[in-house]
């Protein structure tokens, strides 16, 4: 009797179904019950008094046999709310014009420049192929396209591994490249150039590109039957145009005038970044397995050719209180120093400097995550196969940030880093067939 | 029928042969390491948001893998 | 229903002493132990109640006895009897042999013909005791017409096998006997326990802390270390062909014969263990394995086995 090449691949499977038959139980979980496996996810993010993002999101995973693997990632958002132009608040009532020129965003005094409709929409393919050369190497490589209303990127990576030490140790290599063409509503605005007042930008140009080139070494360690190593070293080019066309920089009085309070914004200009940036990154985690509950330990340091240098410390713990049923609690710190261009604002009594920005993501901040993940296997239903539910909630703050050179005036009565508090829900189920 | 089994020795009791001097494991030890929640990519779409939401909001991204990136937010 | 033995270490225990049954405690827990299909069987279990334990034991031991005395082809009063001196005619089985021959039919398929119930007869002319005497060719021939699960008409409850032919459920029963027994003791207590019969084993769940069971391996090797397994949960069997064997030319010819041709498996390993969820599926695979013979190492781990190969 022959067997085709698909039978002879799930052996493994098929002997289990018929041992179970034999036996009178039904089959347990295995890992790979079906050729293709699911995992699919639903993020809504939420800003006090930001932006809101809606993400759905489709993981799908096909076993090709021979311990080869295609995996597809389907990722749509939808942004809106508020954004922070990175103007300086005011004592007096101003406007955000957006960059088509159209809609206006009136700011109360005192209150942060924020572009009120702000919105965008994103799809996102990604696929990649996993497949082993020989017993000891895998080959990972794949490639994306991700479409904005003003932004394109097309994306595509390589990875090479190589087992050691009956696979107790794994090292890898690879190599990624990003192109990403940026087309600005109203085109793109000159740098440095002052900001209408009334909208309606004097644009130089359609649509700018960037390109990123990565490299990333690593190491996975089997330290014992308990505990894993993973270590990672990242390295990234970036270069073209690393600007962010929304983003604006206040020029604000350095000296009071019958017209302006000292500290009042006085016009704003569009920023200005380095057309190049290289980032480095070391990261490390630990998995280890405590009793039935795991714990997950990671740290990274990253520094670029910005200056911006971070710590990261992440700590999750899966804590199994049964068979079916797990609580995930999850902490996660994170420390940056500021970009050397960045300034909260300028004064109009200073030279303009050739690169300048004030995006408070390239300020000195602090970002505090707390989370709880909890998880349930579910068993099949009339309509939908047994498989893992997972519900996250996570609260992420930054805090920090101050310019002493623009803290004068009535500057002193704002807060010149507004803060972020952001609230997320994350709903996930996993399946096979 | 085609088959012999060995003699085994049941170790019942709670000795654990405690740690060999090397690091790593041998074949047969690998249980804990291969249950899903040990792997390295377990909850993959736990992992990309977080890389992602963080791309969007910090100044350093990446260094877990090649994922993030391809979006305009930054 | 046997009863308890006394035990030779405690003197606190039953004395009304029954063939069979052994139980005894350990330093945590209850040891039963007791012979059956041929081999030193034994179950720990994980309770400091000693009636719990008793009622375990004897669950396992029952069981053990009952499916020994349904399928044993040493037997003449029993089904594997009456299908194998059926000379050609249709014998009407029951619903557990039924499971049985169906699993078996699964297993020819799925194995393109390496696992075969009816391969037994090979036995008669090839004797594993360590000479040189290998059998003709002619003879092996002759013996091959009578093995090949293809030529049993198995239409279930219908049975038709020619005659001379034989089945046994020896490469599957040892191992069927073991789960059947972990899930009736499950059945009786949630008390965890290890079932071993001759080294097909099963743990019916996690100790208490959620400790594992530990399992060590008898390496044939002498200088490789003793595999522990590390179970909470499944079956670990062994398969090899270890003792038994004959040596020609310098050439080893292991018991593990190949029932498409009738000749012993070439390079098999001496033994592979593996670990699944049940103990019927380890003892398939690691079975399937050693029939493999060079490639068995391949094969488990094409199919994601988790196992160990001593050579």
């Amino acid at each position: 009797m022959q067997l085709t090449r698909k039978q002879r691949r799930r052996l493994r499977k098929t002997l289990l179904a018929s041992s179970c038959a034999l036996l009178g139980v039904m089959p347990s979980a295995m890992a790979d019950k079906g050729d293709w496996t699911f995992d699919t996810s639903a993020l809504f993010y939420s800003e006090v008094g930001g932006i809101l993002v809606l993400e759905p999101m489709i993981l799908a995973k096909q076993d090709r046999g021979d311990d080869s693997y295609l995996t597809l990632n389907i990722v749509g958002d939808v942004l809106t709310g508020p954004t922070p132009t990175g103007g300086m608040p005011s004592s007096k009532s101003q406007t955000v014009t957006g960059p088509s020129g159209k809609k206006t965003t009136a700011i109360a005094p005192g209150q942060t420049p924020v572009n009120k409709y702000f919105k965008d929409t994103r799809g996102a393919v990604k696929a990649t192929w996993s497949q082993p050369l020989g017993d000891l190497w895998r080959l990972d490589w794949g490639g994306g396209v991700s479409l904005e209303d003003d932004f394109k990127s097309l994306a595509a990576n390589a990875l090479l591994a190589r087992s050691f030490n009956e696979q107790n140790t794994t090292l890898s290599g690879g190599l990624s490249y990003e192109y990403d063409s940026i087309n600005p509503i109203g085109g793109v605005p000159q740098p440095l150039s002052v900001v209408p007042a009334a909208g309606g930008t004097s644009p130089v140009a359609h649509s700018r590109s960037k390109n990123i080139k990565g490299v990333l070494i690593g190491v996975t360690q089997v330290m014992n039957q308990n505990w894993l190593v993973q270590m990672n070293f990242s390295y990234g080019a970036s270069s073209g145009y690393l600007n962010n066309y929304y983003k604006q920089v206040s020029v604000i009085a350095s000296q009071a005038t019958a017209q302006t309070a000292l500290g009042d914004p006085l016009y704003q200009i569009y920023e200005n970044r380095p057309s190049t940036r290289s980032q480095r990154t070391i990261y490390l985690r630990n998995k280890v397995y405590l009793d039935g509950n795991v714990l997950d330990i990671s740290y990274r340091y990253g520094w670029d050719t910005w200056g911006i240098r971070s710590n990261t410390l992440g700590l999750r713990y899966r804590w199994a209180l049964s068979d079916h049923f797990f609580l995930e609690p999850q902490l996660r710190y994170y420390r940056q120093s500021a970009a050397y261009f960045y300034r909260r604002g300028l004064l109009n009594s200073e030279p303009l400097p050739a690169f300048v920005s004030a995006d408070y993501r390239l300020d000195a901040f602090t970002g505090r995550t707390i989370g709880l993940e909890f998880g349930t296997h579910v068993s099949k239903g009339s309509w939908w196969p047994a498989g893992t539910l997972t519900l996250r909630l996570e609260h992420y703050t930054q805090t920090g940030g101050s310019d002493p050179q623009v803290n004068i005036g009535v500057q002193q009565n704002f807060s010149l880093f507004p803060g972020l508090s952001a609230n997320i829900v994350q709903v996930d189920y996993s399946f096979g067939f | 029928m085609f088959k012999t089994t060995l003699a085994l020795v049941i170790i019942g009791a709670g000795s654990l042969l405690s740690g060999c001097s090397s690091l790593g494991v041998r074949p047969w030890q690998r249980g804990i390491l291969a249950k899903p929640e040990m792997s390295l990519n377990a909850q993959p779409l736990m992992l990309a948001v977080d890389d992602h939401i963080y791309f969007a909001k910090e100044g350093t991204s990446g260094g877990r893998d090649f994922s993030g990136g391809g979006c305009g937010c930054n | 229903m046997p009863t308890l033995s006394r035990s030779t270490i405690h003197s606190d225990f039953d004395s009304n002493v029954a063939a069979g049954l052994e139980l005894g405690p350990e330093v945590d827990l209850w040891r039963a132990r007791f012979t059956a299909m041929a081999c030193p069987c034994e179950v720990l279990i994980d309770t400091s109640d000693k009636s719990v334990a008793s009622n375990a034991a004897n669950a396992v031991s029952m069981e053990a006895w009952r499916i020994e005395r349904k399928f044993s082809r040493y037997l003449n009063d029993n089904i594997i009897y009456k299908i194998n001196t059926a000379a050609g005619q249709a014998i009407k089985v029951d619903e557990e042999t039924e499971r049985l021959l169906d699993f078996a039919a699964c297993l020819y398929q799925t194995s393109d013909g390496l696992f075969d119930i009816t391969s037994g007869v090979l036995r008669k002319v090839w004797h594993f005791d360590g000479s040189d005497q290998l059998p003709d060719s002619a003879s092996v021939r002759d013996v091959l017409k009578l093995v090949g699960w293809h030529r049993v008409q198995w239409q279930a409850p219908y049975l038709r096998m020619p005659a001379g032919m034989e089945i046994d459920f020896g490469g599957i029963g040892k191992e069927y006997a073991v789960d059947c027994a972990a899930q009736l003791a499950s059945v009786a207590s949630a008390v965890p326990l290890l079932i071993n019969f001759g080294g097909d084993i099963v743990a019916t769940g996690p100790r208490t802390k959620d400790r594992a069971w530990k399992v060590a391996i008898e390496s044939t090797a002498q200088d490789q270390p003793t595999p522990m397994v590390e179970l909470k949960r499944g079956g670990v069997t062994t398969s090899g062909d270890a003792r038994r064997f004959l040596l020609k030319d310098g050439v080893r010819y292991g018991h593990i014969l190949d029932p498409r041709n009738g000749w012993p498996v070439r390079d098999a390993p001496r033994s592979v263990t593996v670990l699944e969820v049940n103990c019927t599926q380890a003892g398939v695979l690691s079975t399937l394995a050693i029939l493999q013979g060079r490639g068995a190492e391949k094969f488990l781990r094409k199919h994601k086995v988790t196992h160990w190969v001593s050579r």
